[in-house]
């Protein structure tokens, strides 16, 4: 006489099922193996062939179990004298009661709405709910495809997010698609910036470009009101930000009366050392502030999220907290002082290419290496 | 054999009926339903047992252990009279379902 419980207890797995209900499932699954294999006895068969046909009864008891715990056996079963008159449901209940609302309290579209939209979310939460319990039973397959997912998700994010910033998205300028970064040559081994009287000879030969601009970036420290912190100061032309940025978003950006030496010296500083280092106060156009220990006279602050989008190798950070004109005579520079970052504005209809030969023909004597 | 489909649908409602005159346990209910389809349709242990906890977790039969002289205790199921109001409601849409299609796959319509 096989021992039923036994057999059952081995194949059986309710991991939520609470000891006592566990033993009466196998107790009852026990009893009706024992129906079939007697059943089996009584028709003829063989005490192995009865055996085996009773076993017949459950072939996949890992999908038995997810069977039984969809329909609800986790739970404590209700007293055998439960009174069903009470009008008490079990939770998996509920959703039929809202379905089951009094018909004369729904017009007959509401009603349908009404009753479709449960089944579909009762549907759609019990295929989730099966959808994770195949998911766990498998953790080795769950976790490769989860990783595998990862991996082309995060590929495929990273790949967007370069191709929209750099082909999809225009560049946030006024007509940032005639903007151009120009260097030096260097010989035959590459380019470098270019210098202040390079800067000025372009701006007084060029017809194809309508304006160039230059900046210079080197560490600050602001000193005076709060912590003393460094910062990251662009020296620039005084149409740079003109050129970069539609307007300020308090105050004025640089004139040409700032440049050049003997100047007042006055910065425009951004969105982002306002808030940080000022905590926004509204009244700082106008005042003075402590920048590597000089006084400087603030005229402007930039609107938020203003950062500049120098090629790489340019050595100028997308983040500049502070901008000041350059206090210096550009055309008394060393013409081999390389050290601006120069960038040009095409004229309307101007291609690149044209811009190129207008530049090679303008070359003071290919033979200086670093002019372009 | 019917096509399981069809088995799944009707499954509840032949589960029911068959509970409506008096209590039965697990085992009866399945031979009962092989007997009287004369085997065309069968439920296996597998099958049938999870039909009957979802019966019993939404309250339209109850089960109970019942211990008789010189065997061992089985549980018996009931209908409840919620399980008697959804047989009734559950009986009519088969009823208006299957005269439904057969309408429509009539050879008049073929």
């Amino acid at each position: 006489m096989p021992n039923w419980n036994e057999y059952v207890r081995e194949h059986l797995s309710l991991p939520k099922c609470s000891p006592e209900r566990e033993a009466e499932i196998i107790e009852e699954l026990a009893q009706q193996f024992d129906d079939a294999y007697e059943e089996g006895l009584l028709s003829g068969l063989s005490e192995q062939g009865a055996l085996l046909a009773a076993k017949r009864h459950v072939s996949d008891w890992s999908a038995f179990a997810d069977d039984l715990m969809q329909a609800g056996f986790g739970h404590p079963r209700k007293p055998a004298n439960h009174n069903f008159t009470d009008n008490t449901e079990p939770a998996f209940g509920r959703i039929r009661q809202f379905v089951s609302a009094p018909l004369s309290d729904l017009n007959p579209d509401r009603r349908q709405f009404k009753t479709r939209v449960a089944t579909v979310i009762e549907m759609t939460g019990q295929d989730l709910h099966y959808a994770i319990r195949m998911l766990a039973k498998r953790p080795l397959f769950t976790f490769v495809a989860v990783v595998t997912l990862a991996i082309g998700i995060g590929a495929n994010t990273a790949i967007f997010s370069v191709i929209d910033s750099v082909l999809l998205r225009p560049l946030p300028y006024p007509q940032g698609n005639r903007l151009t970064v120009l260097w030096s040559t260097l010989g035959k081994e590459g380019r470098c910036p270019g210098s202040g009287p390079e800067l000025l000879s372009l701006r007084e030969r060029s017809k194809l470009f309508d304006q160039f601009a230059g900046i210079w970036v080197q560490n600050g420290a602001l000193t005076g009101q709060g912590e003393p912190q460094q910062v990251k100061l662009g020296w620039v032309t005084a149409n740079f930000l003109s050129l970069l940025s539609a307007h300020p978003q308090a105050g004025r950006f640089f004139i040409p009366q700032d440049e050049g030496k003997g100047r007042a010296p006055v910065v425009v500083i951004s969105h982002e050392l306002w808030q940080r280092h000022y905590g926004s106060d509204p009244n700082l156009v106008g005042r003075s502030i402590l920048l590597s220990g000089r006084p400087y006279t603030v005229v402007g602050i930039l609107p938020a999220g203003f950062k500049l989008m120098f090629p790489e190798g340019a050595s100028v950070p997308a983040n500049i907290d502070v901008y000041a004109s350059f206090d210096m005579n550009l055309a008394e520079q060393p013409r081999d002082q390389d050290f601006i970052r120069i960038i040009g504005r095409l004229r309307d209809g101007v291609t690149i290419q044209q811009a190129q030969g207008e530049l090679d023909a303008n070359t003071p004597g290919k033979a200086d290496p670093c002019h372009s | 054999m019917f096509n399981a489909e069809l088995k799944k649908g009707s499954a509840e409602l032949l589960v029911l009926s068959l509970l409506e005159t008096r209590p039965r346990h697990g085992y009866e209910i399945g031979k009962l339903i092989e007997q009287r389809s004369e085997k065309r349709i069968q439920f296996r242990i597998g099958s049938l047992y999870p039909i009957l906890c979802r019966l019993e977790q939404r309250g339209l039969i109850v089960g109970r252990w019942v211990e008789k002289a010189g065997e061992r205790r089985r549980r018996y199921y009931r209908m409840t009279p919620e399980g008697r109001k959804f047989l009734a409601a559950e009986r009519s849409s088969w009823e208006e379902f299957v005269a439904t299609i057969n309408h429509l796959v009539s050879s008049e319509y073929a």
